[in-house]
Order: C-alpha cells, then structure tokens, then sequence
C-alpha cells in the first residue's frame, strides 16, 4: 500500500530534539520517512514544492526562528492545497493561549513534548498508532 | 445696782411698755408669723413669739431674761449689731439692716437679718422690737456669684492661652493679658471693638460669623485654623475654639474664644508632612524596586530552571544513547564516566525542578480545601513507598485541615524524604507524625531518628542550597526545607526544629486555621 508509506514531517528547530526523534523513530520502527523542517517557512517551502511528496501527518514545534508554528499552522489551513495534512502541535509551552491560538488555527491535537525519551518513543509510537487506524479502510 | 438687777429691770421697763402699748401683745404677737423678739437696751430678751421659739428651737422659758448673744454664732456678729443697731440709732428705716449668723439651739445656725425698731416712751429708747428675716439662701447665691465672678477673672487672668469673650455681635467684651500681649493691643484698646480688628480680612470675619461657632450649646466644639492680624501688621495662625456663653435661662449671649499661635506649629506640620509624603514616595519607589527586583529574579530563577531542563536532559539521552549502542565497546572507567555524566546531569535537573517548585510557591494563589489528613498521608507514604523504607507512626486523629492540597504535599513529602535520606548507614528509619489542634492553628509534628543537625546550624537549613552534608554521603539540592518553610508561611504559619545529634530530628511545623477561614 503506497499510502502507508507517506512522510512524516517534523518541523523542530532543535537539532536534539531532531536526533531524538529520529532515534524514537527507529526504535518503534516506524516505516514512515521522516521529514524534518527547521522552521515555519522551511515546512512551508516543502510542502508547496509538487514535486516532493506530501506528508500524511505534521509534527509542528511552535517556538522557532523565522516562522513560529502557529503561523506556520495558519499558512497551511489557509491553503486549500494544504488544509487537509492534519497537525499536530509537539511543543514544550504550557501555555494556555498557545493551545488555544493553536486549536484555533485548526491544529488536529496538541501535545506537551515528553520530558524523557522514553515518554518520546511512547508518544511517537501512540500517535504512528493513531494515524495507522486513522488509515485503516 | 447689780447690773443682774439693772437687767431685770430694763427688761421690766420694756416689759411695762409693751403692756401699756399694746395690752393683748402675747397674743397678738404670737399671731405673727414671722419670728419676733423684743430686746431690752440692754438687749436681754423681754419677749419670744412662738415663730421665734421654733425658730430658734428654745423653750420661751430658756430665752427669756437672757443676753440676746445667746442668739449669735459668732461673738463678733452680736458685737457689730450692737454697735450698728443699738448705740446709734437709725437714720433710715432699712439703712443698718446687714446679715449675721444666728445659731439655734440645736447649735445649727442660719444667716439673718433683723430690723429692729426702737421702742420709745417719754422720748426714751426703753427697748427693741425686731422680726427676723432668714435669708441664707439669697445670701449664699450672691456670694457664690461674687465668688465665681472673680474666680472667672482670676481664671481668665491666668489661662495659659490667649482668651476672649464677645456679645453675640463678636463685639470684644473682656480680653486676658496673653491676648493683649499677643496681638500687641492694650485692653482698652480692645474692650468694645469688633473682632474684624484681629482678623486679616473681611472675609475672614464672615467666616468667623457665619460657620464658625455652633451655638448649639450641647454640641462639641471643634477647634479650627485661622489667620490672625497683630496690631502691628503681622499675622499668624492661630487654633481658635469658640464656645457659646449661656445666661442662666439658656439664652446664648455671647462667646468665649481661645486662641493658641500655632504659627510655628503649622509650619513644623507641613515640613512633616512634606517630609512624609517625601518618605513615602521613596518608600514606594523603593517598594516597587524591590517587588520589580523580585519579579526579575523569580523570572530569572524560572527561566533558568526552565531553559536548563531541556539541555539537561539531551545530555543525558546522549549519555544514554552512548552508554545502549556503544556500551558494550567501551573500556569499564568511560562506562563509568558516562555513569557519572547522567548522575550529575539528572542532579542539576532536580536542582532546577527544586528552585522551579520554590519560586512557584511565591506566585502561587492559595487553593484552599478540606484535607482529610489520614487519607491525605496514606496516599503520601504510598506515592513515596515509604512503607518499604521506613517504620512510620502515625498520630492524627480523624481532623480534616483546610489547606492548599499541593502546598500540603510538597511540606510533608520534603520532611518525609529527608526523614528517610538524612540516617545513619544501616538505620531503618523511623518516622512519627502527630497532629494536634490548637484554637487558632494546626500543629504537626514530623520526627525521625535521622543523624540529626547541629544546634549552630538549626538556623541555616531553611535557607536555599543550605547543604550540610557531602552530595557523596547524603543527596539533596539544599533547596527542600526552604520549600517547606515557604510552604508553610505561605499558609500563615510556622516550622521549628529540635534535634540531638545521632538521635533524630522533630520539625513542629503549624498551618494557620484564620488565614484558612478569611480566604
């Protein structure tokens, strides 16, 4: 099944938080390729590009260089050609208006980033899950 | 002639002439309602009408043939009388009539006055006929009012304060001399002029007219401010307190004024207050500084203990990921030394967990609730397996407290951590806990038979990275008692400690039952 083997797109200035999930990836032994964006704009670069595949599901930091998540977020929703990737928000702010603003824009859920790698690889491993029977006919 | 014989017959001969004048006179006078004595010119008594002998208390018996002294307090007062009445006689029917003093018979006297008339025959006087007045009561009511009056001057002479009275016009009636001294006007000068002559302006008269005095008389008079004018030109401010002067039917006539130069007073005031406005600017500035420092560094101290957790913890995944897919490669000292890289890092990360959980506590607002402390301290050793760890008492009752449940948490689970961390190698630890309810607190007490603190550092270990210990013998980021305590005094109340060196320490620690009802 083609579908199942659609990218991941991780947009995370972190170049840990980057190593991190690509070791979770890994681990769980996600087929999925994994994409990376260091930023708002790089996400958005990419995903206007035809020729590049596009992913099934983002992973969207909010703080970030150059284009923040949630505008970032609101670029893609806004975007009839885009709309329909769902979002998820993977960030450390607990703050109430981020999830909010996030919700707001359309994100698909939004998730406070796992303090260890352990709880990473779960999360990982919980959303590939979801998205899995999300797929499911 | 004796002159006991010389008595009885001048009253004989006075006697003879009131039977020759007026045959029925015993009756006649007894009639008189007044009290009526008929005295010879030797002024021995002839003749008591029964007034008289109630009057005075005697017998007619008593009275009769004897000296009319008998009838005088004083002495002096039958002496004077005789003099006044007796040897010169009078010129005017009411010219000699003053008061004595009478005394009765009981020895209680009255003030008096008699009119004596002179009783003639042949052009001789042969004696006196006189009716008594009593007039104590007028007598005391003058001289009390004479009494008072210069008592009012002596007192209005010698007030400590500048005084004046006015008619109803503020007409000036009467000044004291610290008035005069202190306008710099003479009595004469004032006495009849209108007040407007102490006063800067028109207005200021208009004022003092119009609002000025209640003349309720009932009411308390309140002092005020006003500016005065001296003769001299200058003015001052003088504290004024005006009262209404009353007749004796209640009519107000006039007022009674102090006036008190303040001048100085007032200036000493307003360089206080100016002083205290300055003081409390700058207190204020400085409060502000201080609360704007604080922000600063409880920001500082969150941002901190926020920003290093994530590379804290990178650094330990990286020591992880090294130690999974190399570890089997690497010599046993670099296993080692990654071992020791995650410890240090994940010391660090509860450092910053720890100051993170302190500053939260200072921005914190109080979520009062029921805590049922049995469940509360059960669910607690359970979460902390402090079952396994230690040997607990508990001593608690059945009370419920109402208190900030996280705030709570974080008290006990800190004492109790330290109650099993702070032992001697090989001890299990024991731990007491006690509950005891005080009218305005809540006391717990939280004992353990750890290694104890020495009483020169009872002080500091509230403090924050107050450690006593090497991290090698004893774990702990210095940071959970003052936790506690700031816990605690958050909650309105306080911790103190008693502890034996190698026996065990008990923190007493309270939770304020007031601050829990007020909010």
């Amino acid at each position: 099944m083609t579908d199942n083997t659609f990218p991941i797109m991780l947009v995370e200035d972190n170049i840990h938080d980057v190593v991190f999930m690509k070791r979770a990836w890994k681990l769980k032994n996600i087929q999925h390729p994994l994409v990376v964006a260091s930023h708002g704009e790089d996400c958005l670069e990419y995903l206007r590009k035809t020729d590049n595949a596009a992913p099934g599901l983002i992973l969207m930091d909010i703080r970030m260089p150059v284009m923040d998540g949630i505008q970032c977020l609101h670029e893609i929703k806004q975007d009839d050609t885009l709309a329909h990737i769902p979002v998820v928000m993977l960030t450390t702010s607990k703050n109430q208006e981020d999830r909010n603003r996030s919700f707001a824009e359309g994100c698909n859920t939004y998730i406070q980033k796992p303090q260890t790698f352990e709880d990473l690889t779960n999360t990982i491993e919980m959303i590939s899950a979801y998205w899995q029977l999300n797929l499911l006919p | 002639m004796s002159s006991q014989t010389a008595n009885l017959n001048a009253i004989a001969a006075v006697v003879r002439y009131l039977e020759t004048h007026t045959p029925q006179y015993t009756v006649a006078y007894n009639v008189i309602p007044e009290p009526l004595i008929v005295v010879s010119t030797s002024r021995h008594i002839a003749f008591v009408n029964n007034t008289f002998c109630d009057y005075f208390g005697y017998a007619r018996a008593d009275l009769i043939g004897q000296s009319a002294r008998m009838l005088y307090r004083d002495a002096a007062d039958f002496t004077r009388t005789d003099t006044h009445y007796f040897n010169q006689p009078a010129q005017a029917p009411n010219h000699n009539l003053f008061t004595v003093t009478y005394q009765r018979a009981d020895g209680s006297y009255f003030l008096g006055q008699s009119l004596p008339n002179e009783l003639r025959q042949d052009g001789n006087v042969v004696g006196y006929l006189g009716v008594l007045r009593n007039v104590g009561e007028r007598v005391t009511a003058e001289r009390n009012l004479e009494l008072a009056s210069s008592q009012l001057h002596a007192i209005f002479d010698s007030l400590p304060s500048a005084m004046l009275m006015t008619d109803l016009e503020r007409n000036i009636l009467m000044v004291n001399p610290l008035l005069t001294r202190l306008f710099g006007y003479s009595e004469a000068d004032l006495v009849g002029q209108s007040m407007r002559l102490l006063l800067v302006d028109d207005q200021a008269f208009r004022k003092l007219t119009a609002e000025r005095i209640n003349t309720q008389v009932t009411k308390t008079q309140l002092p005020y401010r006003q500016r005065y004018l001296k003769q001299n030109g200058d003015t001052f401010v003088g504290e004024t307190l005006f009262a209404p002067v009353q007749a004796r039917n209640g009519k107000v006539i006039g007022y009674g004024g102090l006036i008190t130069d303040i001048t100085n007073q007032a200036s000493r005031e307003a360089e206080l207050a100016e002083l205290n406005a300055r003081l409390e600017q700058s207190v204020s500035e400085r409060t502000a500084e201080v609360e704007a420092t604080n922000a600063e560094l409880r920001d500082f101290a969150y941002s901190v203990s926020h920003d290093l957790g994530s590379p804290l913890r990178a650094i330990r995944n990286y020591a992880t990921f090294i130690m999974q897919d190399y570890g089997a490669a690497l010599p046993e000292e670099a296993r080692s030394f990654l071992t020791h890289i995650d410890e240090n890092a994940a010391f660090i990360d509860r450092i910053t967990q720890d100051l993170l959980q302190y500053t939260r506590i200072g921005q914190k607002v109080l979520t009062l609730e029921q805590v049922a402390m049995k469940p509360f301290l059960a669910q607690l050793i359970r979460r902390l397996g402090l079952a396994q760890k230690a040997t607990l008492t508990l001593d608690i009752g059945e009370h419920s407290i109402m208190a900030d449940y996280a705030l709570l948490e974080q008290i006990f689970s800190n004492l109790l951590e330290n109650a099993v961390t702070y032992v001697a190698p090989n001890t299990i630890p024991k731990i007491s806990i006690t509950a005891t309810e005080r009218p305005d607190a809540w006391w717990f007490s939280v004992a353990d038979n750890g290694i104890g603190i020495e009483a020169q550092h009872l002080q500091r270990i509230f403090g924050v990275f107050e450690r006593l210990h090497l991290q090698s013998e004893y774990p702990g980021t210095g940071i959970g008692l003052a936790v506690v305590k700031r816990a605690i005094e958050y909650m309105g109340g306080t911790i103190q400690l008693q502890s034996v060196v190698g026996e065990g320490s008990t923190f007493h620690f309270s939770i304020a039952k007031q601050q829990n009802s007020v909010l």
